[in-house]
């Protein structure tokens, strides 16, 4: 009995002083975060099938050539003799803010961007025969992990889950000479996604720079600036 | 601050310029087109006419060391079995490949008229060839002495469609041996039918084929001549295509009023 009641002393002492840590950190840790980054577009890009991994001999990341190309028919001939002049990506652009609950657990979304536009040519004359562009809209709700909380430094590891919302943008033109000349834009649909962040880390107090490893749509390599705010202070 | 800003930079030329096809050989459409002709056309040539002439020799034979000694040179894993009057049959194990019927002359007599019936299904993985070369039963070919040529005639009704009026000539015979060497010339027209579509692709040869030896290693070669092709397709525009045989090592291809020159020892 009398070593419970000692057990029960010593853990309430250790809950006070639990509680004037935690006390601590909202005075010297802020609790808003807002920020913007730019990452790589390389998985929006295999997602939305713009990066094929294998493909012909000088188009996708791992190209592959073989003489053995599949099935070919007489009517192929006929299709139009074009080719991609190449597919430019723009870098993934996110927007995004946290709130920070406890000290090491964070809760927010980002909101990004990735853009493909191509352009098909055609093979003899190089013509323009037609734009393909895809919009990427990224909607995804993060919880972030702060495993070191420093004034001036943070690391962290982070996951979300989220939606991409998918448009194409279409254009084909007058010399294509099969389907009519115009421009049509369509919303394709949409597609779960997520980001898995490995590592991140902030440097500043109230702005601050980051970057991130990791895997998803905003990106394998991240980084950014963003601004800490509604520290409170005794 | 600064750092971040150039790994922002980094990060936003990375991107730019992926994923670009190449635009490669402008005439590379031409190219396919005259390349399934080609490979069509040697084929008929190489395992229907030719091996026609060769049971000519056999025929011809004046001995039985002789009659062998051909057998042994230009079917040495095949049988030949006559089948009955004028009508004779190739093997290749226990398959039927072509059968011959002489109608009761050699192709060395004036007024001769063979008729050359294919049996063999040829699996030529992902090329694009004519319809006979997917049907057992539907490639027969008539061989006529025409002077110091031969006529070789496809028709329509019985080669699905497709059709051909072709004069082969060898240049280097041995006595009883026709094509002793695969040295010949070719001239004619005609039209293959692909079964795709259907697709129809006509072809001309306005200047006479030279096919020089046969080279194991390389296959046939056709080094000179010039063919002029025309494909069909329902309301589709026509595709004409033009090949230039340039000695052993060259082809140049017209499509589309540019001509490319293409490493023959490539053509299919």
């Amino acid at each position: 009995m009398k070593k419970t009641i000692l057990i029960l002393i010593i853990a309430s002492l250790g809950w006070s002083l639990s509680a004037q840590d935690t006390l601590s950190w909202k005075q010297t840790l802020q609790r808003h975060d807002i920020y913007f980054g730019i990452g790589d577009p390389l998985f929006a890009g295999l997602t939305n099938d713009r990066f094929p991994i294998f493909s012909k001999c000088g188009s996708g990341f791992f190209s592959k050539c073989s003489n053995n190309q599949g099935p070919r028919y007489a009517t192929d001939w006929f299709s139009p003799d074009i080719y991609s002049s190449g597919v430019i990506a723009t870098p993934t652009i996110s927007i995004g803010y946290k709130y920070r609950i406890v000290k090491w657990f964070w809760l927010g979304g980002t909101v990004s961007y990735t853009g493909f536009f191509e352009t098909i040519r055609d093979r003899v004359s190089n013509n323009k025969y037609a734009t393909l562009n895809s919009h990427l809209l990224t909607v995804m709700p993060e919880v972030r992990f702060s495993w070191l909380n420093k004034k001036y430094v943070t690391l962290y590891s982070g996951i979300g889950l989220g939606v991409n919302f998918i448009f194409d943008d279409v254009y084909y033109s007058e010399n294509n000479g099969l389907i009519k000349a115009g421009h049509r834009s369509d919303y394709v649909g949409l597609a779960p996604t997520g980001q898995l962040t490995f590592v991140g880390v902030h440097v500043g107090r109230e702005w601050y720079g980051f970057t991130e490893i990791g895997i998803g749509t905003r990106g394998i390599i991240q980084a950014g600036f963003g601004y800490n705010f509604n520290s409170k202070k005794k | 601050m600064k750092k971040n800003i150039l790994i922002i930079i980094a990060i936003a030329l990375v991107c730019f310029g992926c994923g670009r096809e190449r635009r490669g050989q402008l005439t590379q459409r031409g190219k396919e087109i005259h390349d399934s002709w080609n490979y069509a056309t040697i084929q008929i040539v190489q395992n229907d006419i030719i091996p026609a002439f060769h049971l000519d020799a056999w025929i011809s034979a004046a001995t039985d060391s002789a009659r062998n000694a051909i057998e042994d040179i230009f079917f040495p894993y095949r049988r030949i079995r006559q089948e009955g009057t004028d009508i004779y049959t190739i093997y290749n194990g226990p398959n039927k490949e072509l059968t011959i019927n002489t109608f009761g002359k050699t192709l060395k007599d004036d007024g001769s008229n063979w008729l050359v019936s294919k049996h063999k299904l040829q699996n030529e993985g992902y090329k694009i060839l004519p319809e006979i070369f997917y049907s057992a039963e539907a490639e027969k070919i008539h061989i006529s002495k025409n002077g110091d040529q031969w006529r070789i005639q496809m028709d329509s009704s019985e080669n699905k469609g497709s059709i051909c009026h072709l004069n082969i000539k060898p240049l280097e015979n041995d006595g009883n041996i026709l094509f002793n060497t695969n040295k010949f010339t070719l001239s004619g027209n005609g039209r293959y039918k692909y079964a795709e579509g259907p697709v129809y692709l006509s072809f001309d040869i306005q200047k006479t084929i030279l096919n020089d030896k046969l080279s194991y290693t390389k296959g046939y070669y056709f080094v000179d001549g010039i063919v002029q092709f025309l494909a069909q397709y329902n309301n589709s525009n026509d595709i004409s295509v033009k090949a230039e045989y340039l000695g052993t090592s060259q082809i140049a291809i017209t499509y589309k009023n540019v001509t490319e020159y293409w490493n023959s020892t490539n053509l299919w």
